[in-house]
């Protein structure tokens, strides 16, 4: 009878369909020996030896009766947000998350991220942590992971630009009227450009405004963190420094799709004469294979980020922590693996390797050490004192958000400056009081 | 158990798709539906075990924002790029085949494989190379112009004014195959001798279209609107790789403002709100084709 | 005066045939003539229409220097395929049931079909998530193929439905007779003769699901597709090096396009025969 052929058949196929399903659920019991840790982290991570490929060896080596896969995720800033949250969300998230310091409010507040409280209190190396920065690592009182690095932004230039210009290339611009002239001076249409900022819908744009917004005496928010503070005179005059840029022809309006990354490394491809970046020695060395730091320094130079007239010298910093996610299954060797990774030894190779800074008291003091690494290294430590933090409140990306959009209106000069920073400190207060 | 010949056929032909609706409803009904649950409640990505009932509040949230906002932005840069998408792809689709099906041509198969082409490209590609194209300082184009004399070329993706036509551009350059391959079919299904009696009657070529292929070939291009239309308002690779989403929202169609919300932002209510709001507008679409095919075929038959 | 005009009539038509395949060929060419670009040339000013110095390095380059995983397009070949095969079968079934068999409600199962072509994949993606999470799904090829089967089945079953519609009556009722079930008359009568139509079907739910992307970044962490590679590496190299970029996508793009170039044919006649006829 064929009709019961083909009852037969899809009985056949729901019945594999289902134990395909089955088989899937969870396996992990089965033998303790054989650990999977998985580590979200941005993709240029992975791709040198500090911090993950000695972290990992290191555990290994500690712990020979286990057998450990790493699964190691790269992605770019976005991505690995959305990625981590996706996961979470999914209740499959990674061991290891590197966490921008900005979304420690947000994800701590969801109850993503472990509580290492008293865990960093057993790990001899927590007391070496600089106090600021320690104490960056808390919320509401606790502590919620370890920085592998944080960093700072500066000037830097390419002095064959300089040349090219008839500037002086070891003069860099100290304040914004002569960053605007300077960088007037080394234009040259369509070829390059006096000075690059990025103009696309992520944080690393606007912190070019808060830096110029703080040396002027600005701030982002009021002290409460409650209001919008960025709207002020203060603040009119900082995007303005950078608005003057485009209107004076220094600054390409295609910035607006201009990433971060685009930008700095337009800086050593010869596409910028200057813009403000942190990792400068890291990026020249991915784009320039080979270059040797006596090179390095020939042909680029770092600097503050030009002040405002009259003004104090400000810089933005930020930098990752490394975390532990809540939904973890391995979370003490997940943090047993991030205290390798961003322990003294660890960070000293990475973040000399990339231009980034140490967060650790002995690090500070080998200063010798780093520039022997970076030649400039004395700049960025100079610069430190200087930096401030945006405030890692839960509801950041999206305040940061409406600056930037506002930003992108004035980068293509749909907008007054006053009447663009009113706009967005509105639609801040609105999110501020939700 | 007893059941007579129609009862029998009747479950036979339920067996027979039984499987392509079990994969349906597990695979795309029940997280619809979920969807449009979470639509009705505070939830975020990050939290998604708090979620709090919130009404017709992830709703009204995008009807009221103001950057970007619905009616302004988002809905006119959806209706530009599914309008200009669908009309170039079906539009260049349709005479294309045409040309082509001429008898005259020379080539017919190495011209039908090369226009093909460009849909067996990812997205992910399409944006690469043509975000490759339209760069200011380095694309193809902005080079040729300059050596056209152009002193002044414009910065394509970077310019709000043009960047939406640029999106087209590159979506028609990308979906015209797939009109192309089904006004192909059309075209094949009316015999020779109608194309052929149309000519000795004497009708020039523009009323031979209008009057002869297009009513022959109209269960054709309802069907492309139908597939073409909803693709181009789903799709979301193309703009999210060249653009996503800006300058100024101006690329912010509803898809890729959907992504945002709910994984950007981590608004998962808000987004889920915006899925619903995006296949409703598939559905209207679709019975506004259907119902118009319907009158079409009436009409004509009277 | 006749002939004149229609010299015109063919004078146009190549014309405009001629501008489209440029337009076609235009940024596959210039992908193509950036592979072979220094990338000191590739993002030099001006650009250059032709390599200027010719070089493979980007091709060294990217297979030694760059952690691009090319593993990436093994991974998203096993899912076209299983993808297609899943799809394939299920359309099957469905098409010659709604061809072939008279049922109540075949007209609304029809069209309830259809309507699924228009949920948007992105509107599914965290329940779909989660589920996959809890079976087991996540970061597995079977997800994938899954998920990809669903979006092209309800075409397919349409696609294959018009096919089967076209076989005339009496052949299979002559099989029938000769004392063959329903299931082998669909496999041993109504498959070859609908054979064009199942090669259109399958190349079309490959490619779907070879180019996808966004549910292949969320549903996969180490079985990533290659589109998914390729989005990453975007992320890491920027715009630095359209050169090593415009590489990887054209080693993507090149087995695609011989494999097409074999199948386009049975593709245009798969979809002119079967294309629904309602």
């Amino acid at each position: 009878m064929n009709l019961k052929k083909v009852i037969l058949l899809i009985a056949v196929a729901a019945l594999l369909g289902t134990s395909i399903f089955a088989a899937g659920a969870k396996e992990d019991v089965s033998k303790p020996k054989e650990v999977t840790l998985t580590i979200y982290a941005r993709a240029y991570t992975f791709a040198q030896d500090a911090p993950w490929v000695y972290a990992k060896a290191e555990l290994q080596r500690r712990h020979p009766d286990i057998n450990f896969t790493f699964i190691e995720e790269g992605f770019g800033w976005a991505d690995m947000r959305t990625k981590f949250l996706t996961s979470a969300a999914g209740g499959s998230p990674p061991d290891v998350m590197m966490t921008d310091i900005i979304w420690l409010g947000e994800f701590v507040d969801s109850g993503l991220l472990v509580d290492v409280t008293d865990r960093v209190a057993k790990w001899d190396e927590w007391d070496d942590v600089v106090d600021a920065y320690k104490d960056a690592t808390y919320w509401n009182g606790r502590v919620y992971g370890t920085w592998l690095n944080t960093d700072v932004r500066v000037l830097v230039w390419n002095k064959d630009l300089f040349r090219a210009a008839g500037l002086d290339p070891e003069k860099p611009p100290k304040d914004w009227n002569e960053l605007h002239r300077m960088a007037m001076q080394a234009t040259n249409a369509p070829h390059y450009y006096g000075f690059g900022f990025p103009g696309t819908l992520e944080d690393e744009s606007v912190m070019k405004f808060y830096a110029n917004l703080y040396s002027n005496g600005g701030q982002i928010l009021t002290d409460d963190n409650k209001k919008a503070a960025f709207n002020s005179p203060e603040g009119v005059e900082a995007m303005s420094a950078l608005i003057d840029l485009i209107k004076a022809g220094a600054t390409p309006t295609s910035i607006v799709s201009g990433k971060a990354s685009d930008i700095d490394n337009g800086v050593f491809q010869g596409k910028f004469a200057m813009a403000s970046m942190t990792k400068a020695y890291g990026l020249a060395r991915d784009l320039i294979p080979g270059i040797t730091p006596e090179e390095y320094k020939n042909r680029f130079g770092l600097a503050p980020i030009p002040h405002a007239p009259g003004g104090v010298p400000a810089t933005m910093s930020g930098g990752y922590l490394l975390t532990v996610p809540t939904g973890s299954k391995h979370q003490d060797l997940a943090w047993e693996l991030i205290t390798i990774a961003a322990g003294a030894e660890n960070q000293f190779k990475y973040t000399a390797a990339r231009g980034y800074v140490p967060t650790f008291k002995s690090l500070m003091a080998r200063g010798a050490d780093y520039v022997e690494v970076d030649p400039f290294f004395s700049v960025i430590l100079d610069a430190l004192p200087s930096a401030f933090f945006r405030p890692s409140i839960p509801e950041w990306t999206e305040i940061s958000a409406e600056v930037q959009n506002v930003m992108q209106a004035l980068i293509l000069g749909r907008m007054d400056v006053k009447e663009a920073l009113d706009l967005a400190a509105k639609n801040v207060d609105k999110i501020l009081s939700e | 158990m007893n059941l007579n010949k129609n009862q029998k056929e009747t479950i036979r032909g339920y067996l027979f798709v039984a499987p392509v609706l079990l994969l349906l409803f597990l695979f795309s009904l029940y997280p619809l539906f979920k969807t449009i649950y979470f639509s009705f409640f505070d939830i975020r990505l990050a939290s998604m075990n708090r979620k709090v009932f919130a009404g017709w509040k992830n709703y009204r949230l995008l009807f009221t924002r103001v950057n970007p906002s619905f009616f302004s932005q988002i809905l006119p840069a959806t209706v530009y790029y599914v309008v200009g998408s669908v009309a170039g792809q079906i539009g260049f689709g349709f005479l294309l085949a045409i040309l082509v099906q001429q008898k005259f041509v020379k080539g017919r198969e190495a011209i039908r494989a090369i226009i093909i082409l460009p849909w067996v490209v990812s997205g992910i590609i399409i944006a690469i190379s043509w975000r490759f194209m339209y760069e200011p300082r380095l694309g193809v184009l902005n080079y040729l112009l300059a050596s056209m004399g152009v002193g002044n070329p414009p910065t394509w993706l970077n310019d709000e004014r043009l960047v939406m036509g640029c999106l087209v551009v590159a979506n028609i350059w990308h979906g015209m195959a797939f009109s192309f391959i089904i006004q192909t079919s059309g075209l094949h299904s009316i015999s020779d001798e109608v194309m052929e009696a149309a000519l000795v009657d004497g009708a020039n070529g523009f009323q031979r279209l209008t009057l002869i292929i297009i009513p022959l070939v109209r269960q054709f291009l309802v069907l492309n609107l139908i597939l073409t239309s909803m693709a181009t308002i789903n799709s979301f690779d193309l703009i999210f790789a060249m653009t996503n989403g800006g300058p100024m929202f101006k690329t912010e169609v509803i898809s890729v403002q959907m992504y945002h919300r709910a994984f950007g932002f981590g608004r998962l209510g808000e987004g889920s709100a915006i899925a619903t709001i995006i296949l409703l507008m598939n559905l209207i679409l679709t019975i506004f084709y259907m119902r118009m095919n319907k009158n079409q075929s009436e009409g004509g038959d009277g | 005066m006749r002939s004149k005009r229609s010299l015109l009539l063919k004078v146009i038509t190549y014309a405009i045939i001629l501008m489209w395949i440029i337009f076609t060929i235009g940024p596959l060419y210039w992908l193509l003539s950036s592979t072979f670009k220094p990338s000191s040339e590739a993002i030099g000013y001006p650009p250059t229409l032709f390599p200027k110095n010719p070089t493979l390095q980007n091709f060294k380059n990217l297979f030694t220097a760059s952690r691009f995983n090319f593993y990436s397009y093994g991974h998203s070949f096993i899912i076209g395929c299983g993808a297609m095969f899943i799809s394939l079968l299920v359309a099957m079934f469905a098409g010659y049931g709604l061809s072939r068999v008279h049922f109540k409600g075949k007209q609304i199962v029809m069209t309830t079909i259809l309507l699924f072509q228009m949920v948007p994949i992105l509107a599914t993606l965290i329940p779909l998530y989660q589920t996959f999470s809890r079976y087991g799904l996540y970061n597995t090829h079977l997800g994938l193929m899954l998920i990809y089967a669903t979006q092209t089945a309800p075409m397919n079953t349409w696609l294959l439905k018009g096919y089967f519609d076209t076989i005339p009556y009496s052949i299979e009722e002559a099989a029938q007779i000769d004392g063959l079930s329903r299931l082998a008359t669909l496999y041993r009568i109504a498959l070859p003769i609908a054979a064009p139509g199942l090669s259109a079907s399958t190349i079309f739910a490959f490619f779907k699901a070879w180019n996808e992307y966004m549910v292949a970044l969320t549903m996969t962490s180490t079985v990533r597709p290659y589109t998914v590679e390729l989005y990453r590496f975007i992320g890491e190299q920027g715009d630095v090096d359209w050169s090593l970029l415009g590489t990887a996508a054209l080693i993507a793009v090149l087995p695609v396009f011989i494999l097409f170039s074999f199948f386009q044919k049975y593709f245009i006649i798969g979809m002119s025969g079967g294309a629904i006829k309602s």
